[in-house]
């Protein structure tokens, strides 16, 4: 063929024609596209369990249960009508409800601020992890909702139409909901910034 | 504040709990196991390659070829770079990756194009990159001039955009041996190596067939696993 050659990363939207086909002759129980499937989705859906669950067997436990269930709702996916990733995390979604064993916030809500590193620029470190108190303090602020939407975008790395396959709502609007949400935190911490040097 | 919301976002993010990977391929096993229990597995796996010289088939059958995953360097889509004296006309470029798109073959599949237009010293530059797995290289050029009048004098070139793929062996062998011109002992050769290096063992067959008609070559390449089902598997 000739002709150089670009080292690229496969284009998402291939990725995603990809599972579809696989999908689809999964759910016609073709076995070797079943494994395939399971390979192509097994990291997302881990990363999505993990960051929601307490410990390794609560994560093995969840990733197996939505596995399993995904296999036997095959049939009923239908991968022109939303993403197939998008549609495996709806189910660990579930599983993790059902179980009451999402007790964990995708983000670091409850978490105290990591300790100063002394190597470090300390001031910078410090005033770093108190931008990343009041945020997280904003965070608890917002509905439930909202802040489901806000971890599935940028703490899981999903695309907007993936969201709007896990939560089942148009993805016009959540894109407008996201949107709405960070620029209300950052007018929140703005005017933490404001108030401060009014004080200062 | 120098950072974005987004971004501190994503760096408040938890790090995830993974499951193990004793419990990963454990899963693996359970659900591999939930689709067919036959002694001998007779899943067929096929894979369709098209191209204005050779079309080729490629199967792979049994537990082995198509269910081993593999990450092999293949073809994603073209570079195409569009140089002309002035700057291109407006909706001159929309036509042209029409144009490129439209050289998708039969089947249109998902498509991604990034442009980029530039000024050049001796005149205009436009860079599209078309990511898409059935787009035909060879009549690119002649489709723009053709689609887009104001740039039948443009001078076009297009490259192969390489990336890394995931899939499994039997897209891997079958993207290496029939996108190149190899004998048929050549193709036998490196897809015996294909399977060993993957770690599929069993009875390999490897059947290659040519045939040229209408000024079009053919081959066909089928490659048959054979391996036994072990007793007692999970579930």
């Amino acid at each position: 063929m000739g002709g150089r050659a670009r080292p690229v990363r496969l284009p998402w939207p291939i990725r995603e024609a990809r599972l579809s086909r696989l999908a689809t002759r999964a759910a016609r129980g073709e076995r070797s596209a079943v494994v395939s499937l399971y390979r192509a989705l097994h990291p997302g859906v881990s990363r999505f369990v993990g960051r929601r669950v307490h410990g390794q067997a609560a994560a093995e436990d969840a990733v197996s249960t939505t596995f399993h269930r995904l296999l036997e709702s095959l049939a009923r996916l239908d991968p022109a009508r939303g993403s197939v990733e998008g549609y495996a995390l709806s189910i660990a979604r579930s599983v993790l409800r059902e179980g009451r064993r999402e007790s964990r916030e995708a983000f670091r809500i409850e978490d105290a601020p990591e300790p100063a590193d002394p190597r470090g620029d300390p001031l910078g470190t410090l005033l770093e992890a108190e931008g990343d108190a009041r945020l997280r303090h904003h965070l608890a602020a917002l509905p439930d909702a909202t802040r489901e939407l806000l971890a599935l975008r940028f703490a899981d790395g999903l695309r907007f139409r993936e969201i709007a396959t896990v939560l089942g709502e148009p993805e016009a609007t959540l894109r407008q909901r996201a949107s709405r949400a960070v620029r209300e935190l950052r007018e929140s911490l703005r005017e933490d910034e404001g108030g401060e040097l009014a004080h200062g | 504040m120098d950072e974005t919301v987004p971004a501190r976002l994503r760096r408040l993010a938890r790090t995830p709990v993974l499951p193990g990977e004793e419990h990963r391929r454990a899963l693996e096993t359970q659900i591999a196991s939930r689709f067919g229990s036959a002694r001998k597995e007779s899943t067929v796996h096929t894979v369709l390659f098209r191209s204005t010289v050779v079309a080729g088939l490629l199967a792979a059958v049994g537990a082995g070829a198509s269910q081993v995953p593999a990450t092999y360097q293949a073809e994603v889509g073209k570079h195409v770079e569009i140089r002309t004296d002035a700057p291109p006309e407006p909706g001159a470029i929309r036509a042209a990756i029409r144009a490129i798109e439209g050289n998708a073959g039969g089947e249109r599949r998902a498509v991604r194009v990034r442009v980029r237009v530039e000024a050049t010293p001796d005149g205009s530059l436009a860079a599209i990159d078309v990511h898409g797995d059935t787009i035909g290289m060879e009549g690119i050029p002649d489709a723009i001039r053709k689609a887009v009048p104001s740039l039948a004098g443009a001078r076009i070139t297009v490259q192969p955009v390489e990336g890394s793929v995931e899939g499994d062996l039997g897209g891997m062998v079958g993207t290496k041996v029939l996108g190149e011109r190899l004998s048929a002992a050549q193709i036998e050769a490196e897809v015996r190596r294909d399977l060993a290096a993957a770690g599929v063992d069993g009875s390999v067959s490897v059947e290659v067939k040519e045939d040229q008609a209408d000024g079009e070559s053919r081959r066909e390449v089928r490659v048959i696993v054979t391996k036994e089902k072990e007793e007692g598997g999970a579930r």
